[in-house]
């Protein structure tokens, strides 16, 4: 059997600041309607049905039960995953692997707008009994982490300032983006501290929409003579430790394991000079630089040499998050793995337009689940079987 | 398949608003219980150590992730470390503007693998480093209630 997996379809309502004007039901159909007239299929041809979503964040308990039909997966096999978009590909993948299905499609989104208290519900995430009574907004946990990145690795505030300068700017020319804009470095530095190191622009703002993706086998891929398939080559994730006590602080391990886990499937061996570009998360921004060298892209402290040299730019030799991640984009919750994925396809099919790279084959994704964790997850996507 | 209309008019927004009195109580568990026992009534921190692994966990675990073996040895530990990095909190939860910043310090626990998270006490921002030596304060023994505020903070050893 073969068990190679591909991105055949793609659909997204684009990410913004608040969506009133629509209920998540509707939005999460608009993406998914999308995403079958991209591939070309009608919901009785998916095989199996995956949605990411979290109950306190949804405002509703055993939200898995509202998932199925704006999808298409009323009466059909759906299940829900409570994590990234990211542990969404990764699932599909291996039910199709399984041999049960040809196909599958992931949804994912966020309605963050209609949480009264998005604070509230991180801080809900916080160890009860060691961390949380000292009652402190949550986001101390990425002031901790980027003091102690910024030592081990030797990077500046600076270098921070340079990945929001670079990611906000990138978001210009992403029409999905929710955050583009032109910023000084000036500005940023001046940027107030929230959780010094930390200032209040280092974090990406929260932003609302959907998005779909619909996978499928090989042997369908064949059949159906898909023209553009996106090859799902390598797959890792990995959760670290659960309490902030014992866990290393410097370092993400997790994106460690799951890279080494994912580049194993996809043979690779060399990753920075056999992958095109990458699409990390940036929840805040020291992240982007940790991610990339937990992804073993550069050893500790390349990647503020990097984003500095500005190799890391669109027009840079090694580009990453040419989308605006999610510090241009917008922190998209639960979807903000598949806006990773998106742009990869995107870019890998020639699609992306204005911000179209060039001679790109291969390219890296890696989620992060956001405070408190430590789970990861990385994915290897490439254009061609065998690149 | 497509969406038709949009609403297209503030006038005509509506939401419903729905709230949940979310409310839990959190049992400490076997580790949990003797832990803070050892600050209540001692004033001292307790940590399990695993002999095959090599490795003392701070706050204690009845068992190994490393092995997955029980873990029945109990050890007494220095309640002073070596600070691993800080924070100073400008805002609270509530975003709103601290007047004096807090500090907030994970403070790896000597003899261990583990530490504790807590604030940091009677030092300027300016004139805390990475690796200096931190010792827990504890509240006096009529105030303390077995629970990790039963710690004020850390001050410099």
């Amino acid at each position: 059997m073969d068990r190679r997996v591909a991105v055949i379809g793609i659909g997204t309502t684009g990410f913004r600041a608040a969506s009133p004007e629509v209920s998540y039901r509707e939005m999460i159909y608009e993406a998914a309607v999308k995403a079958y007239s991209d591939a070309g299929l009608a919901p009785d041809q998916i095989g199996s049905f995956i949605a990411c979503s979290e109950d306190i964040s949804e405002g509703t308990s055993i939200f898995d039960e509202y998932c199925p039909d704006q999808i298409g997966g009323a009466r059909r096999p759906v299940h829900s995953v409570s994590g990234d978009g990211l542990h969404g590909i990764i699932t599909a993948a291996m039910n199709i692997q399984t041999g049960l299905f040809e196909t599958a499609l992931v949804e994912c989104h966020s309605k963050v707008s209609n949480c009264i208290d998005p604070v509230e519900i991180m801080n809900y995430a916080l160890d009860p009994i060691y961390n949380r009574p000292l009652g402190e907004h949550p986001e101390f946990i990425a002031g901790l982490e980027m003091r102690r990145y910024l030592y081990e690795s030797k990077a500046q505030p600076k270098d921070c300032a340079a990945v929001v300068q670079k990611n906000r700017a990138h978001a210009l020319k992403n029409p999905w983006a929710a955050y583009p804009a032109n910023l000084e470095l000036e500005e940023i530095q001046d940027s107030p501290a929230t959780f010094d190191p930390l200032r209040e622009i280092d974090r990406a703002h929260h932003a609302d929409g959907a998005s779909v993706v619909i996978l499928a086998s090989a042997d369908w891929v064949k059949k159906n003579r898909v023209k553009n398939p996106v090859w799902v080559k390598g797959m890792g994730w990995i959760s670290e430790d659960p309490g902030l006590e014992m866990r290393p602080w410097g370092r993400s391990i997790a994106t460690q394991k799951a890279a080494k886990m994912a580049y194993k499937q996809a043979g690779i061996r060399s990753p920075r000079s056999e992958i095109d570009f990458a699409e990390v998360d940036d929840t805040y921004s020291y992240k982007e630089l940790q991610h990339l060298e937990d992804l073993w892209f550069f050893p500790l402290g390349g990647a503020a040499k990097a984003v500095r040299s500005g190799l890391t730019r669109s027009d840079g030799k090694f580009p990453v998050n040419v989308s605006g991640g999610c510090l241009g984009m917008g922190n998209a919750a639960e979807a903000s793995g598949l806006q990773r994925v998106l742009e990869i396809v995107t870019q890998l099919r020639g699609e992306a337009g204005v911000r179209q790279l060039k001679r790109v084959r291969q390219a890296v994704a890696q989620s992060w689940r956001g405070i408190p964790t430590t789970s990861c997850a990385v994915a290897v996507l490439s254009k061609g079987v065998n690149s | 398949m497509g969406v038709l209309e949009k609403i297209t008019s503030n006038q005509e927004l509506r939401s419903w608003p729905g709230e949940i009195p979310l409310e839990n109580l959190y049992t400490m568990g076997l580790a949990g219980e003797r832990f803070f026992r050892g600050i209540k009534d001692e004033a001292k921190l307790l940590g399990t150590r695993c002999k095959t692994c090599d490795v003392t966990y701070l706050p204690p675990r009845i068992y190994c992730q490393g092995c997955f073996e029980k873990l029945v040895n109990w050890v007494d530990l220095p309640p002073q470390g070596k600070l691993e990095t800080f924070t100073i909190l400008n805002q609270d939860r509530a975003g709103r503007p601290y007047k004096t910043p807090r500090i907030l310090g994970l403070v790896r626990i000597d003899r261990s693998e583990g530490a504790l998270i807590h604030y940091i006490q009677g030092l300027e921002p300016q004139k805390i480093r990475i690796g200096m030596k931190l010792k827990a304060q504890f509240r006096s023994s009529s105030e303390r209630k077995g629970s990790i505020q039963d710690i004020v903070g850390f001050v410099p050893a």
